[in-house]
């Protein structure tokens, strides 16, 4: 690598696709970091990982079919959320095992459809490790949407969410139906990873998810700061790693999940041995 | 029975897990603002019975009736029915505040109100503490103020005072009893602690898969029905040992 000047790092910060990643990539890390909240609480990472994991499945097809990727990901991952939602309700084994199934079985019919694809596809090759500097007007578009929907759905149901995981099995009792808040939250977790594993690909979106809340939880000691700092930890890690990436000349989306990684350890060192929370 | 007594029906309930019956034909009513214990040995059916009493179960025959209606019209509209179950399932991981949890899942109308509460509960002091923070009593006391602040009117408890030392056990049961006479509630408690049980109910419902005897704890002592219900288990019941071994 040669020589890094500030100017030429400003340089780089200055162009168009990099801040087109800045602007996804932050809008990104706050969204996920804030759904990532109910993941932890309702334990979905698993979930989270499967609907990802399943999206390498989604672009074969999508491929296959010739239809958009970023588009046909989103109803994939829509598709698959309402399978596993369903198969769950109705089989006799735990929601885990259903999960690790269609997971595994999913993942085995992308690798046979991949093995028809001949050739080198570039979108496919970009999928499971992400590409956010590759992203287009359209995926803009279509994150910016979803941000904005996603932000109106926490704000008005993000409270019943706490409540369901607060009160378990008897929050029917209150009038709220737990299975029905699980589903749409389902619902609303596989858009934001469809439109996630472009930036952070398929194999690392979860991190996104499950990380910030789960550094913020390490040295938090109310739900309000919980909430606040696992969303800065989202921000700041799309920041950094974006940065990271350009200055440093590293792939995106692996940077902003080692920066998050940072903040995860970092805090569990500041808890395990500071003692420290506030 | 008058005319304006208001009832809980429980009539004909089975209850059939597989082939497997937990319970069968069982039929009581209970008299709101009654102070209930329902007592049987391991197995009896007894918290299966109050999670279709509230609606978290189906049964397989018969009906539960409050002022006749179901539990699940209740649920819906009216959200008479609180519950205090035998283990709360919070992640003792998740940073949350005993003040943040009410104020989550319970509309606090007046503050003064709210602080009274948590006051009558001994609870004010562990406003800020973490949930996770909070020991076995504090916790049951915490579910019993969240039952308050919702105004449910019947309150359900399953072996409430299980996990706690006597003098927490003191403290639940004197609050019940207040709870009971001082705001008209309707409490309806399962335990093992038989001796400490019968002391404070003023109703007492033996089950044992089928309904075994019901009356006032004076009738279901002297009758020697109580030692009929634990046949098997008697010495292990008779002395109220069974949560302190």
């Amino acid at each position: 690598m040669g020589a890094v000047t500030i100017s030429s790092i400003l340089e780089m910060l200055a162009m168009p696709f990099v801040i087109k990643a800045f602007i996804c990539g932050t809008l990104i890390g706050a969204i996920c970091a804030w759904l990532g909240i109910f993941v932890t609480l309702n334990k979905m990472a698993f979930f989270s990982e499967s609907i990802s994991h399943a999206s390498i499945t989604g672009i074969a097809i999508s491929i296959w079919l010739s239809f958009d990727p970023s588009i046909f990901l989103i109803f994939f991952s829509v598709f698959m959320a309402g399978v596993i939602a369903f198969v769950s309700q109705s089989s006799f084994s735990s929601k885990d095992s259903v999960i690790g199934i269609i997971h595994s079985a999913t993942i085995a019919i992308g690798i046979i459809l991949l093995s028809f694809l001949k050739g080198g596809n570039t979108d496919l090759s970009r999928y499971p490790f992400g590409d956010i500097m590759a992203i287009r007007q359209l995926d803009i578009i279509i994150c910016v949407a979803l941000f904005i929907a996603t932000v109106i759905y926490l704000l008005i149901f993000g409270k019943t969410h706490v409540i369901t995981c607060l009160l378990s099995d008897f929050s029917v009792l209150e009038g709220i139906s737990t299975p029905k808040y699980d589903f749409m939250l389902m619902i609303v977790l596989s858009l934001i990873i469809a439109v996630s594993v472009k930036i952070v690909g398929a194999i690392l979106v979860t991190a996104l998810l499950i990380i910030p809340s789960n550094a913020a939880k390490n040295i938090t000691t109310s739900f309000k700061k919980f909430s606040m700092l696992s969303i800065k930890f989202g921000i700041l890690g799309a920041v950094l790693g974006i940065f990271m990436s350009v200055v440093l000349d590293l792939p995106t989306g692996p940077s902003i999940i080692v920066v998050n990684a940072l903040f995860y350890f970092i805090t569990l060192g500041l808890r395990n041995y500071l003692s420290f929370s506030f | 029975m008058s005319e304006t007594q208001r009832l809980i029906q429980v009539k004909n309930i089975s209850f059939k897990s597989g082939k497997v019956s937990i319970l069968e034909n069982i039929t009581f009513n209970i008299n709101y603002g009654s102070f209930v214990a329902l007592i049987g040995p391991n197995g009896a059916g007894k918290s299966t019975l109050i999670k279709i009493m509230l609606g978290l179960l189906k049964q397989t025959e018969g009906e539960i009736l409050y002022e006749g209606l179901t539990p699940e019209t209740v649920n819906r509209s009216h959200h008479l029915l609180g519950y205090v179950p035998q283990n709360f399932s919070l992640d003792r991981t998740l940073p949350i505040t005993l003040d943040e949890f009410f104020r989550f899942t319970c509309k606090i109308k007046k503050e003064e109100e709210f602080d009274a509460m948590l006051k009558m509960l001994n609870l004010f002091h562990l406003k800020k503490n973490m949930m996770g923070n909070l020991s076995g009593g504090e916790i049951q006391r915490a579910l019993i103020a969240y039952n308050l602040i919702h105004n449910h009117e019947i309150i359900f408890l399953d072996e409430p005072t299980s996990a706690i030392d006597i003098e927490g056990e003191t403290l639940i049961y004197s609050l019940l009893k207040d709870i009971n006479e001082r705001l008209g509630k309707t409490v309806i408690i399962i335990s093992h602690d038989i001796d400490t049980v019968l002391k404070n109910v003023d109703t007492v419902i033996c089950l044992n898969k089928t309904l075994h005897c019901m009356g006032c704890p004076h009738e279901i002592i002297s009758g020697g029905l109580i030692n009929e219900l634990f046949e098997s288990k008697r010495g292990f019941y008779k002395h109220g040992s069974c949560h302190h071994k």
